[in-house]
């Protein structure tokens, strides 16, 4: 079978028994393709940053009398911090120019950044993908900017 | 109050201990001293609750905390282990203060002037000495006051000056408080300064010496 042959029996649509057109279009379905499609990212930034920190302050702390959540709130997400930061700025920089899921899966009048400017080339108009494409450059830059903020005031401390 | 009865632990099909038995009574001070690697922090661990024993029963206070098992911050025992554990996001006071059964600027300032930390309650751990920071560890361990205070070579980092200067210190700290404090450490040295029973590990198995 060919992989156009597969992608086309597997077209959600037919998937009627899960509501085809549900799955389709709404922004939950776009939220959940995005949950899945960057979790790896975010995941590698947070396991990156719970390897440096180790389990001795964890440790520490339960055996001060804090139960599991106590510890999470108290020390394992203050000293994650800054992998939480980058983790976030990594997946927004990202989620900001992601084209082909929500291209595929956005209700109908639902637009981003993105596919403005895809929109917006595909009919030639150049002049109309400039704002939304600037936009994207902006949005990503001041990402940048506070995420190399954020590591320098963290080596700092 | 602490009682190991007839525990066996193996990490990775390598038996640690087979059939090891302890008793430590209320206010009891005692040291365990063995060469490294015998298992002196893996039997703290046991008592403490990051491991479990494979066989046996751990209780305290004449409960068992193995049958049904109790997590760490569930059993009345707090460790002080040989690395730098305290909270680098936290200054020395709010350390200190961590695991405080109640937190009043009173009981902060009587244990900054025991601990002779007044000076130091806004740094940061960074910015401490190793010796400092331990005198921390200690007066957390102390605030909290769990029934029993499990020592993991606590000592281990500092030069012989400092060493005595700090056991001495922490026997004084001791004198005033009521738990019952367990020592593991390779340095005989240490186990003779701090007073109380001397036991070995070696092989498994615990004697007084």
């Amino acid at each position: 079978m060919s992989l156009m042959g597969l992608t086309r029996d597997l077209d959600v649509n037919s998937l009627g028994f899960l509501g085809g057109s549900f799955l389709r279009y709404s922004v939950a379905i776009v939220i959940f393709a995005m949950v899945i499609r960057f979790l790896t990212l975010g995941m590698n930034a947070l396991t990156s940053g719970y390897k440096k920190m180790g389990v001795r302050y964890s440790l520490a702390a339960q055996s001060l009398g804090k139960s599991w959540h106590q510890t999470l709130r108290q020390v394992d997400i203050p000293l994650l911090r800054e992998s939480l930061i980058s983790a976030g700025l990594l997946i927004a920089i990202d989620l900001i120019k992601e084209l082909p899921l929500t291209l595929m899966l956005r209700p109908f009048g639902f637009e981003t950044l993105s596919t403005l400017v895809f929109r917006s080339m595909q009919n030639e108009e150049i002049a109309r993908a400039a704002g939304p494409a600037l936009g994207m450059i902006g949005l990503s830059a001041v990402a940048l900017i506070f995420m190399m903020k954020e590591r320098q005031s963290d080596a700092r401390n | 109050m602490l009682e190991i009865k007839n525990c066996a632990f193996s990490y990775q099909d390598v038996p640690i201990f087979e059939d090891i038995s302890f008793q430590l009574n209320d206010g009891d001070r005692h040291t365990i001293v063995g060469p490294s690697g015998v298992g002196k922090s893996t039997f703290l661990k046991l008592i403490m609750g990051t491991l479990t024993p494979q066989s046996g029963d751990i209780l305290i206070a004449g409960k068992s905390v193995i049958h049904p098992f109790k997590a760490p911050h569930q059993r009345p025992v707090t460790l002080i282990s040989q690395e730098d554990t305290l909270f680098p996001h936290l200054t020395v006071a709010q350390n200190l203060m961590f695991g405080a059964p109640k937190k009043t600027s009173d009981v902060l300032n009587r244990w900054l002037e025991a601990l002779e930390l007044t000076p130091l309650a806004t740094r940061y751990p960074s910015e401490l000495s190793g010796g400092e920071a331990q005198r921390v560890m200690l007066g957390r361990a102390l605030i909290y006051a769990p029934a029993i205070i499990l020592m993991d070579e606590p000592f281990k980092a500092l030069d012989a000056t400092l060493k005595l200067t700090l056991i001495d210190r922490f026997k004084t700290l001791f004198k005033d408080v009521e738990q019952t404090v367990l020592t593991v450490t390779h340095d005989a040295s240490v186990a003779t300064a701090l007073g109380g029973h001397v036991y070995r590990l070696d092989d498994g198995r615990l004697e007084r010496r």
